[in-house]
């Protein structure tokens, strides 16, 4: 399925080249890229940090002139967001355990990178915070459709928070890094009440398969792999599931 | 309480708003429980077949942004209808802010097209056919104008016209020679479609659908493939000015080193497609562009391109090859459209095709982005972060399953089977 995404291809390569040109280039290199970047209005992105939060980017960088106000354009923001679209594709769509593997401090647009994964993880979460995921939500066929939706968005936005936490953390301050932790609590425990409806789903659907023996058996496949995923993020590490807490198991 | 469905809703809601003019099909993001169709108590009129067409084949294949189904699925289901029943069709649908069922008949038919899948479409009824032909005779006509223009605009370049004119009409040849390529499958299709129909239902028609069903589309087709191939005589000479103007940069050690990118990049990039142009002609030049008339072109273009090639140095010459093709991905990944799932997905053929893994709608200009939180009702691109939209792909990505390898375990009484799939989602 990743293939049919558009932008895995896209962002793939994008990276691939851009990634290349950057391990090769020097200043004055850099310098002339981002100016022709720069030329192209429509290399400009925006990125907004939630309240509160910055993050340094390189001084030494320069960047262009653009003539979109307030929009952040050099080859430092195009890496930066291709590797935030190609990796959340890589969470959503397919098993590999660290689709941030890149998201390296040593890495070239690491800063840049951060604050787009800081305002995607921010997007996803204020949104999940607003959505109800109570268990009675995914009982029956429909209902567990809806917990393999937002099983797939949970691990997105785990994933974009995984890198985050990691060699960041004492940047923040100690508000910030108790905001991000308690972020990271509340998405592990959504993903786990997620997939307990899942499997709860698969534990009837089972008893009605050798009953009725009529069930569709990729879908079951489906939400199997769906929590298969999750078990490689678990054993390799890359990932901890909470246990439940009370108020969230009670739902 | 939000729910995701309702967030959904949200969101389907703004997309409608933004792509009504461009995207065809991407005129809403209706989510199924909002979908579940009532037709039987409001369409008394309606047979219980086109009913039953519409239920179980047309909202389906709505809903997941298929257009080969909502085309099958629509062109069934009309097929049957006299005028009052598809009136009632239609206010069915703009009850759902969904285009009345003659253009989404069309715009099906025409992407379907696009995309060279002309030969697995249904026949179009009398009515869609003439809509059809009408459409392409229109588009067929402003393609042939625009292309003759931009022959004469890349005449006017010379060796020191500057980098950035000489991309914006190199760009502008790229789009057109696409444009042209696309006016050619539809050409193809409507000469086809004519010569398959049967006159006899042609009596009732007037002067104006008579004319157009008269149209000698293949020739069409023919004066499509000139214009095509003036346009690259034209783009030809025009690059081969630019790679001049290169090697005068490249030659100059005090160009500053932006200059020496783009000089780079022209250096590999216009020699390989000359070359690739004088080689397809032949050694037997029948170009008839007169700066292309020259026997010793072939010669003179490669050493201009091997002097340039020199003066840029290697490294140079691998990383603006890097820039400009990293740039040129990443344009496609930020502003591509797919055809299925309102842009976010390409059509299920991607997974074995190449072409179809490639292929997108991509802006004719290159576009400016807009502010997210300013521009809520035309935001470019229209999905500023497609992490965030691309989750909500459940079960419908259920139709990639497609490989099954059985197990039998015959030591126990009970014999059970497993399926193992060829890829996830």
């Amino acid at each position: 399925m990743a293939r049919r995404v558009v932008g895995f291809l896209e962002y793939g390569n994008a990276l691939d080249y851009l990634d290349r040109l950057a391990s090769m280039s020097d200043e004055q290199d850099f310098a002339a890229i981002d100016s022709i970047i720069a030329d192209h209005d429509e290399f400009a992105i925006f990125c907004e940090l939630p309240g509160g939060f910055q993050i340094e980017g390189d001084n030494r960088r320069s960047v262009g002139q653009t003539s979109v106000p307030g929009g952040k354009q050099g080859l430092a923001w195009l890496i930066g967001l291709a590797r935030l679209e190609f990796g959340a594709i890589v969470s959503g769509y397919t098993e590999h355990p660290s689709p941030y593997q890149y998201v390296q401090p040593d890495r070239y647009a690491y800063a840049e990178t951060m604050q787009l994964l800081l305002e995607g993880v921010d997007s996803h979460y204020k949104a999940l915070q607003q959505t109800n995921l109570s268990q009675d939500r995914f009982r029956g066929s429909d209902g567990v459709k809806v917990a393999l939706t937002l099983s797939r968005r949970l691990r997105i936005a785990r994933a974009m928070l995984r890198p985050i936490m990691e060699p960041e953390r004492s940047r923040y301050t100690s508000q910030q890094a108790s905001q991000l932790e308690k972020a990271a609590v509340d998405l592990d425990n959504a993903q786990v009440s997620v997939n307990k409806g899942i499997r709860e789903w698969l534990a009837s659907t089972q008893q009605s398969y050798h009953r009725t023996g009529s069930v569709q058996r990729d879908f079951i496949n489906a939400c199997g792999q769906m929590l298969v995923a999750e078990q490689r993020e678990i054993q390799a590490g890359t990932t901890q599931v909470r246990p439940v807490s009370q108020s969230e198991s009670a739902k | 309480m939000h729910d995701v469905h309702l967030e959904q809703c949200h969101k389907t809601r703004r997309l409608r708003a933004r792509k009504r003019q461009p995207k065809n099909l991407a005129v809403a993001w209706l989510c199924l429980l909002a979908m579940v169709f009532s037709v039987a108590t409001a369409q008394a009129d309606l047979t219980k077949n086109q009913i039953k067409i519409l239920e179980t084949e047309f909202w389906p294949a709505w809903n997941i942004g298929n257009t080969q189904g909502v085309l099958e699925s629509l062109n069934r289901a009309v097929r049957s209808m006299d005028a009052i029943q598809l009136k009632e069709l239609d206010e069915l649908l703009a009850d759902r802010e969904i285009p009345p069922s003659s253009q989404l008949l069309l715009e099906s038919r025409l992407m379907l097209l696009r995309q060279g899948l002309g030969k697995k479409l249904p026949r179009p009824g009398q009515q869609e056919m003439l809509s059809t032909l009408g459409f392409i005779y229109g588009d067929v006509s402003s393609q042939l104008d625009s292309a003759h223009l931009l022959s004469d605009s890349l005449d006017l370049v010379t060796e020191n016209t500057a980098f950035d004119r000489f991309e914006i009409l190199l760009w502008e040849t790229h789009v057109t020679t696409q444009k042209l390529e696309s006016s050619l499958r539809l050409a193809n299709y409507a000469a086809d479609l004519l010569k398959k129909s049967k006159r006899t239902k042609w009596k009732k028609l007037d002067a104006e659908q008579k004319e157009l069903i008269t149209h000698d589309f293949a020739a069409t087709v023919e004066e499509l493939e000139t214009l095509k191939s003036n346009l690259r005589e034209h783009e030809v000479v025009a690059r081969i000015k630019r790679l001049t103007h290169a090697r005068n940069i490249l030659a100059n050690d005090e160009s500053e080193r932006k200059s020496q990118f783009l000089a780079a990049w022209s250096a590999s990039q216009d020699s390989l497609v000359i070359q690739e142009a004088l080689q397809a002609a032949g050694k037997k030049v029948n170009f008839k562009h007169p700066l292309l008339q020259d026997e010793d072109l072939q010669e003179d273009v490669g050493r201009l391109a091997e002097r340039a090639k020199e003066m840029a140095s290697e490294e140079l010459l691998v990383k603006s090859r890097l820039l400009f093709e990293g740039m040129h991905w990443w344009y496609r990944g930020r502003y591509g459209m797919g055809t299925d799932g309102y842009g976010l997905l390409k059509s299920p053929a991607a997974v074995r095709d190449d072409a179809a893994y490639f292929a997108l709608l991509m802006p004719e200009e290159p576009p400016t982005p807009t502010r997210p939180d300013v521009s809520k009702h035309a935001q470019i691109p229209e999905f500023d972060r497609r992490h965030d939209y691309i989750w909500a792909w459940e079960y419908r990505t259920l139709e990639q399953f497609d490989e099954r390898v059985q197990h039998r375990h015959d030591s126990q009484v009970e014999i059970t089977q497993q399926t193992k799939l060829s890829r996830f989602y």
